[in-house]
């Protein structure tokens, strides 16, 4: 935390803002008068605006002052000269005196944006002249009257401000570049755009340059920390892996029927897979949950295959006001990704390529085999049992002075990836189009050959007619991803005894030393199960647009979807105990998404009174399928046949398909009042084909309000340090259907074996046709600030969201035939907290500038009530009035000194331990968390620093073991201090060796349910550095760019385990990278 | 004002486009892998698909209440077999210490058991609602599912003492079942084979012996007055089966084959697994160098007279480092190719217990004459003499001996054997020291289950 202190006191000692009162000091002889406008720009925070008329008008100048005014100087500059100066804001511009009224002129012209499209509603000022007048709805203006030699200053609210020198010029074509990074930045929303000042929801918006300055694959990774309220999780280190992401919170009693990832919309299109996984085989990325479908942590994402190339930015929208319109689905959140679009302007050709390795960050060490021995010698001792050959053939059939590191062996490797992107873009005012093209490619720190490759195509194409009424937009993404791995991850082998005999003295892979025939498996062996994932991505979109009268347009949104994955997965005789029956077989998957929408929209806008109306109504129909195909063979004859079913002695097939049809009509009514107050209304019916008759339609919406108190006119007479100021408010009600379909129907399925030359059946699932949607109602009061002209930008938000008719497995006993039924649950779950962000302009000079930006989330989840808690199959997994993630079992007191075992509070006194002794021992949600990004430039080098920040209580290493110390596996040196003998006082009990022993139970009992397997899991991470230096930037816009990044550098943590991010030791942690890289544009 | 026209049109377009196709819209097509109950049982393929689909879940796993499970954990539990794995889950049950979170107890006993009861129950409610199902056919199925239900059922009494008694598929009422008492349990029991018996054919329904028949039910229940002790019953239906010359001993290696004379109901394993049966691919050791992953115990071995042929027809050994191995040798195949015919049936009931249970019924209704020649006949099968018990006790005591050896590793009967004859402190308690505690007779109740039902209470000494 110390850290984070110095870092935030840092970011706010600003430079005072230097005015014209500022001091100068400089001496010139017969200097051109240029190089004193150079000088005086130095060290002001002035430019000179001048033509090259005047400078040829203009004398030499002499002076020499210490320390005095800028105005002083340029009075004395100037007395002599035939020019004239006046001041305007920053701008110090200079005119050939008496030269004012005979070079009046008129000029004409036209504002657009990067798109091509017309500005209408700019303000284009004439400086000198002091006139200015507004585009009309073409974007066009004429200004009548004004210098030949004017500075036209052109605004409009979402652009950046531009200034051109008119220069006797009488027609214009500006173009206005979108502003970013500021309240003027446009935000994309459901069906439409805004601006952070206007918006009146919780949107936070990342760009794809934030993104791109972090050497990761996923983009989802990139998003680490960086947005409020939002906890990003990855899964393991390995290339493809699934990263999870949770918006305010958990929401989900059930993970295993339900999940709380937000809705992922790619391009106005929902994406089919959403934030689920994409093999059905089980991989080294994870296991696909046999039960419900739906994704366990891990597994293949369906983000790997994008690439953070194609992405314009990516918007995460929280509150009711933003995810109401998005009705059953916005319960958890909606993630808006955008790909890059056109702009304007000649043809730029862009190439960047990349390259860099990666290294396993934090894991544990492990004992020697000495230690191990040892270890188990003394397991044995202590539980007073002869070690046999059979009970001890590590210690008595094995080699024990032979020692391997597994956790080199195994993910000590160096993982190599190259990136190489490659894009052509530009247009004229009516068509404008982009395509891009890159491929990347990622090894493992496993040994052996294993990787994971992409390839990507993005184009987008954009029509505008000469009237501008009609408008096409067509966006498209083919991504192909070859995910080569193994079929387990090999970090959950390193514990494996380090006296196992990896190879045989004829360097073959060695089993059964001794002639024990034995369970461990030779963790090398699993290099020979190949494993490979073949994803094809189409993400499609196409926009029509037509404006047949003055405020009206009609809009016809069309996407498809396209994702499939073909899987296969061998198990070669070599890659088994010879002495076990090897059998080889092979596994084949195909699993498809295919999703196609069809959104209907019209919008109107009108001014009504003073304010303006904006009313967007609209339709959606959407259908999914998705179809799940497997193929295994086994009883092949020759490992060599394995890729094919042809050898297989025995196939065995599945296929199943599922529909979901959805449909909706939305209404939204935004209505703005001078900028002062705004009024944003949004309601959705939906209908959907995953809920049993007479539960498929719904109503959700919200209402969102914002005050924008500094555009009042009390505040614009007083200016203050307060530049900017809104308040604003939402509430409303979403869904979540996040459900796997056809669940309410009690089918009967084909037994998996045939019995007589016949295929069974028998039956699925329990007759449920009375589970709905879960609702989450939001509340949301926000304050946005702006300080010191905007220098200084922070928001405060508090949120309340409550979600109530909880889907869940509800369990059962087995008694009933199944494991589970699905029920909604009339429990409520809220989560609330407090969302700091701030974006701050430390420093800014001309060759230097300094911008801080922070995120800081205050979070807390609570299961406020849930009727019949107690005699519900939950009684032992949730407490009312704590969060879902509650630490609810024993409380551990330490080692029994004289027994030397484990032992846990008795709570209620009755000399035995039961779960009647649970209790309420803290959770494990973060506390705080957040991030902290600094940016300082200096003249052509940028360097950017992000650390990630968490607060939190995590399950350590003594939660991921799979038996107590002493078994038959490796342990981490953290368990050297343990109890030896009587009166020890140690936290680690004695070692055994074998389950019939009290230590056994004991720690199976009591310790492993109590709060002992958690610890403290905070962290400060370093998660991205990136330095850049422009090596060439000229007139005609050619750039080259080298850099270098580094992500995950380093952790500082008390975490007593592998990384307390992943919170196992035994699975792949996110890797360590550094990168270097060259951009070149032209 | 011509664009509010415009616009009115506009939205009654949307509007009316998504009510109209509302319902219509959102209708899915059914899934392609699974049937609705209603079609099921519409016709006679299907409801027999679905009876099958009962054996075809039976025989899915190894291991498992059905297949193979009860051939293990109770010979473990009991004193037939030491555990050479390593694996603690088994080394439990040897010493009698199962964890009440044992992952085995649960999974392949208990719920596994439920699974198979509620499948049955399954089909006892839509088959009665159904009719258009031929008589025949309904009642063959009914007969079948009904036989299940009791013989799940009577497993789950014999292992966990007084289970709940699933009647129903409504998971409301089965949520919160407690244990009914042992002997409601076996009076439905009972009730279900009496009804079995009366539905079933005579023949089997389908080319050999592996769906349920009349002389299945009978055997079956013959098996369940003998526990219960009703001494008469159990002589007559064991007699029926006996008397009908339908069945007849045969050699001891042809017992377990398809082709046997004596099995009255066996069990076809899947054909696309590799494992022939579940006791063979157990018990069998992989290899010559390795120890087999269980061997008999010496008490076992003991057991055989010295001119007993079951010691060499269904016992193996092998010897690794000096050390002999014995393990059971009923089932002579491990695995074969997937795909191809198996060679070996699991058999659920034979001959073999009909006359040892007769025997039994018959000395204890004191017609030990006739005891003692059903007894000769299972003795001299295995190359023995005849038996010299002559009073009551001894040769009650013969015939337990006899049923050691009989059906060693053989779908629990040691176990059962042992605590319906009162003796398993005794004997266990001799071998198994101070690891035997007189509440491991019963496992405990799964704490899985205890957590999700209130309504279960957990055996004593867990």
């Amino acid at each position: 935390m110390k850290i984070l202190c110095v870092l935030l006191t840092a970011a706010s000692l600003y430079l005072p803002a230097r005015g014209i009162s500022q001091g100068i000091t400089l001496a010139l002889q017969n200097a051109p008068l240029e190089s004193f406008f150079k000088v005086v720009e130095q060290q002001s925070n002035f430019s000179f605006v001048y033509s090259k008329e005047a400078i040829a008008e203009s004398k030499p100048v002499t002076i020499e002052v210490k320390n005095e005014t800028l105005e002083k100087v340029l009075k004395n500059v100037f007395a002599n000269q035939p020019l004239s100066y006046s001041i305007n804001e920053k701008f110090i511009i200079i005119k050939i005196s008496g030269k004012k009224k005979d070079s009046l002129i008129e000029i004409r012209g036209k504002v657009i944006n990067e798109d091509g499209e017309a500005v209408p509603g700019a303000t284009v000022f004439a400086q000198v002249t002091n006139k200015g007048i507004s585009t009309n709805e073409r974007g066009e203006f004429i200004l009548r009257d004004i210098s030949d030699d004017d500075i036209l200053v052109i605004s409009s609210v979402g652009y950046y401000k531009e200034e051109i020198r008119v220069n006797k010029e009488t027609n214009f074509l500006i173009r206005l570049r979108i502003a970013a990074g500021t309240l003027d930045e446009t935000v994309v929303i459901a069906y439409g755009t805004t601006t952070h000042r206007l918006n009146t929801g919780s949107v936070f918006k990342v760009s794809g340059e934030e993104i791109r300055k972090q050497p990761v694959s996923n983009i989802l990774a990139a998003l680490q920390a960086r947005v409020p309220g939002m906890v990003v999780t990855q899964s393991t280190g390995l290339p493809g892996s699934s990263v999870q992401v949770q918006v305010r919170g958990r929401t989900a009693l059930d993970l295993s029927l339900t999940d709380d990832q937000p809705l992922f919309v790619i391009d106005g299109v929902p994406y089919a897979p959403n934030n689920g996984y994409l093999n059905t085989l089980r991989s080294a990325l994870g296991v696909p949950s046999t039960t419900t479908g739906v994704a366990l942590p891990g597994g293949l994402s369906p983000f790997s295959s994008i690439s953070p190339s194609d992405i314009e930015s990516i918007e995460v929208l929280k509150d009711a006001d933003a995810t109401a319109i998005y009705g059953s689905r916005g319960a958890n959140g909606v993630i808006l990704i955008t790909t890059k679009k056109s702009k304007v302007g000649k043809t730029t050709f862009n190439l960047n390529v990349q390259g860099g390795f990666s290294k396993i960050t934090r894991s544990m060490d492990l004992f020697s085999t000495e230690q191990y021995v040892d270890m188990r010698y003394e397991a044995f001792k202590n539980d007073a049992v002869t070690p046999t050959r059979s009970n001890a053939f590590d210690l008595l059939a094995w080699d024990t002075t032979r020692y391997t590191d597994f956790k080199k062996l195994l993910i000590g490797e160096t993982a190599h990836f190259s990136d190489v992107q490659a894009s052509v873009s530009g247009g004229n005012l009516n068509t404008v189009f982009f395509l891009g093209m890159g491929y990347h490619s990622e090894t493992t720190v496993f040994p052996g050959d294993l990787k994971d490759e992409r390839g990507t195509i993005h184009v987008n194409l954009n029509h505008v007619t000469q009237d501008q009424k009609f408008r096409v937009q067509l966006s498209g993404n083919y991504n192909v991803d070859n995910n080569n791995l193994i079929s387990t991850d090999l970090t959950s082998y390193i514990n494996v005894p380090p006296n196992l005999q990896v190879y045989d003295s004829s360097g073959n892979l060695a089993w059964n030393e001794g002639g024990v025939v034995t369970d461990i498996l030779n963790p090398l062996a699993l290099l020979e199960q190949e494993y490979s994932a073949k994803t094809d991505n189409l993400i499609s979109n196409l926009q029509l647009s037509y404006k047949p009268i003055k405020g009206i347009t009609v809009r016809l949104s069309a996407g498809f979807n396209d994702v499939s994955v073909n899987e296969s997965k061998t198990v070669p005789y070599s890659s088994q105990n010879p002495l076990q029956n090897p059998v080889r077989s092979a596994s084949f998957g195909l699993n498809s998404f295919k999703s196609w929408i069809i959104e209907p929209q019209a919008e109107y806008e009108r001014n009504i009174f003073k304010g303006k109306a904006d009313i967007i109504i609209g339709g959606t129909f959407q259908k999914q399928t998705n179809e799940v195909s497997s193929l295994d063979g086994s009883g092949y004859v020759s490992d060599d046949l394995l890729g094919s079913l042809n050898g297989a002695s025995s196939v065995r097939g599945s296929k199943s398909s599922s529909q979901y049809n959805y449909e909706a009509i939305f209404g939204r009514l935004n209505y703005n009042w001078e900028n002062k107050y705004l009024v944003n209304l949004s309601v959705r019916r939906d209908g959907s084909s995953k809920f049993g008759p007479d539960k498929q339609f719904a109503n959700f919406g919200a209402a969102g309000v914002a005050w924008l108190f500094t555009n009042e006119g009390f505040f614009k007479k007083n200016p203050s340090f307060i530049s900017f100021g809104k308040i604003r408010g939402s509430y409303g009600k979403t869904g979540n259907d996040k459900i796997a379909n056809y669940l309410y129907l009690d089918t009967w399925t084909p037994t998996f074996n045939s019995y007589q030359n016949g295929s069974g059946l028998a039956p699925t699932r329990l007759f449920n046709p009375d589970y709905h949607w879960e609702k989450t109602t939001k509340l949301e009061i926000a304050v946005e600030l702006g300080f010191f002209k905007d220098r200084l930008l922070v928001s405060a938000a508090y949120y309340r969201h409550q979600s109530s008719n909880q889907l869940v497995q509800y369990k059962l006993p087995t008694t009933s035939g199944f494991t589970s039924v699905i029920r909604n649950l009339p429990a409520l779950v809220q989560n609330s907290g407090l969302e700091f962000s701030l974006s701050s302009v430390n420093i800014k000079m001309k060759n230097f500038s300094w911008t801080t930006t922070a995120n800081l989330t205050i979070p807390k989840n609570e299961l406020v009530s849930f009727p019949g808690l107690s005699i519900s199959p939950y009684a032992l997994q949730y407490v009312e009035g704590q969060s879902l993630n509650v630490i609810y079992a024993y409380k551990y007191i330490g080692v029994d000194a004289a027994k030397g075992i484990y032992k846990v509070e008795d709570l209620n006194k009755d000399n035995i331990i039961t779960t009647a002794d649970y209790q309420v021992l803290g959770n494990s949600d973060p506390k705080f968390f957040g991030g902290l990004q600094n940016t300082l430039e200096y003249k052509k080098i940028q360097f950017d620093f992000f650390f990630q920040f968490v607060s939190q209580v995590g399950r350590t290493y003594f939660s991921n073991a799979i038996n107590p110390e002493g078994f038959r596996y490796n342990l981490p040196m953290l368990t050297q201090d343990h109890w030896r003998k009587q009166g020890d006082v140690t936290t680690i009990q004695r070692f055994t060796q074998a389950t019939n022993q009290a230590a056994y139970n004991s720690w199976a009992n009591e310790f492993r349910r109590s709060d002992g397997v958690f610890g403290d899991a905070s962290f400060i991470r370093l998660k991205n550095i990136s330095l850049s230096y422009t090596l060439l930037n000229d007139a005609q816009s050619r750039t080259l760019r080298l850099y270098v990044a580094g992500q995950n550098l380093f952790t500082i943590t008390n975490y007593k385990g592998g990384d307390p991010e992943t919170q196992s030791y035994l699975r792949m942690p996110p890797l360590r990278t550094i990168s270097a890289g060259i951009q070149y544009t032209f | 004002m011509k664009q509010f026209l415009y616009l009115k049109y506009f939205f009654a377009f949307i509007f009316g486009a998504a009510f109209f196709s509302c319902e219509k819209f959102i209708e899915v097509d059914l899934p392609t892998d699974q049937l609705t109950t209603q079609s099921v049982f519409s016709n006679d393929e299907s409801a027999v698909a679905a009876i099958r689909g009962l054996y075809s879940e039976i025989t899915r796993n190894n291991v498992y209440i059905g297949h193979g499970a009860m051939s293990v954990y109770p010979a473990l539990s009991a004193d037939e077999l030491n555990v050479h794995t390593g694996n603690p889950t088994e080394i439990a049950y040897v010493n009698n210490g199962i964890p009440v979170n044992s992952f085995p107890l649960l999974t392949n006993l208990w719920q596994k058991g439920y699974f198979h009861i509620y499948q049955a129950n399954a089909i006892l409610e839509n088959l009665s609602h159904s009719n258009s199902i031929s008589p025949a056919v309904k009642d063959q199925i009914f007969g079948e599912a009904k036989f299940f239900r009791a013989f799940f059922h009577f497993y789950l009494v014999n292992l966990f003492g007084p289970v709940p008694l699933a009647m129903s598929t409504d998971y409301r009422d089965n949520a919160v079942i407690a244990r009914s008492d042992t002997t409601a349990v076996y009076q439905q029991i009972v009730a279900d084979l009496l009804d079995a018996q009366k539905l079933v054919s005579i023949n089997y329904p389908t080319p050999e012996k592996v769906r349920v028949n009349k002389f299945a039910v009978t055997a079956f229940l013959a098996r369940v007055y003998l526990y219960l002790k009703d001494w008469t019953r159990a002589e007559t239906e064991a007699g029926a089966v006996i008397n009908s010359n339908v069945y007849k001993l045969s050699t001891l290696n042809n017992t377990f084959l398809p082709v046997s004379s004596e099995t009255i109901l066996q069990l076809l394993p899947p054909i696309t697994q590799i494992w022939n049966t579940s006791e063979g691919f157990s018990f069998l050791p992989f290899s010559s160098f390795a120890s087999p992953s269980y061997s008999l115990t010496n008490s076992l071995m003991s057991a055989f007279e010295p001119a007993d042929e079951r010691k060499t027809n269904w016992v193996n050994s092998m010897v690794i480092n000096t050390t002999t191995y014995y393990y059971p040798f009923k089932y002579k195949v491990k695995s074969v190719a997937a795909g191809a015919p198996k060679t070996e049936y699991s058999v659920v009931l034979r001959m073999g217990e009909q006359y040892l249970i007769r025997a039994e019924a018959r000395a204890n209704l004191n017609n030990l004459t006739g005891a003692q020649s059903d007894l000769n006949l299972i003795r001299n099968r295995a190359g023995l003499p005849n038996t010299t018990a002559n009073d009551l006790g001894a040769l009650l005591l013969a015939i337990q001996k006899e049923r050691q050896v009989e059906f060693l590793c053989e779908w629990g009967h040691r176990w059962f054997d042992l605590k319906r004859t009162g003796r398993t402190d005794n004997i266990l308690g001799a071998i198994k020291g101070s690891n035997w505690q007189p509440t491991d007779a019963w496992y405990p109740i799964p704490q899985g289950e205890m957590l999700s039902n209130s309504s279960l209470t957990q055996n004593p000494g867990y």
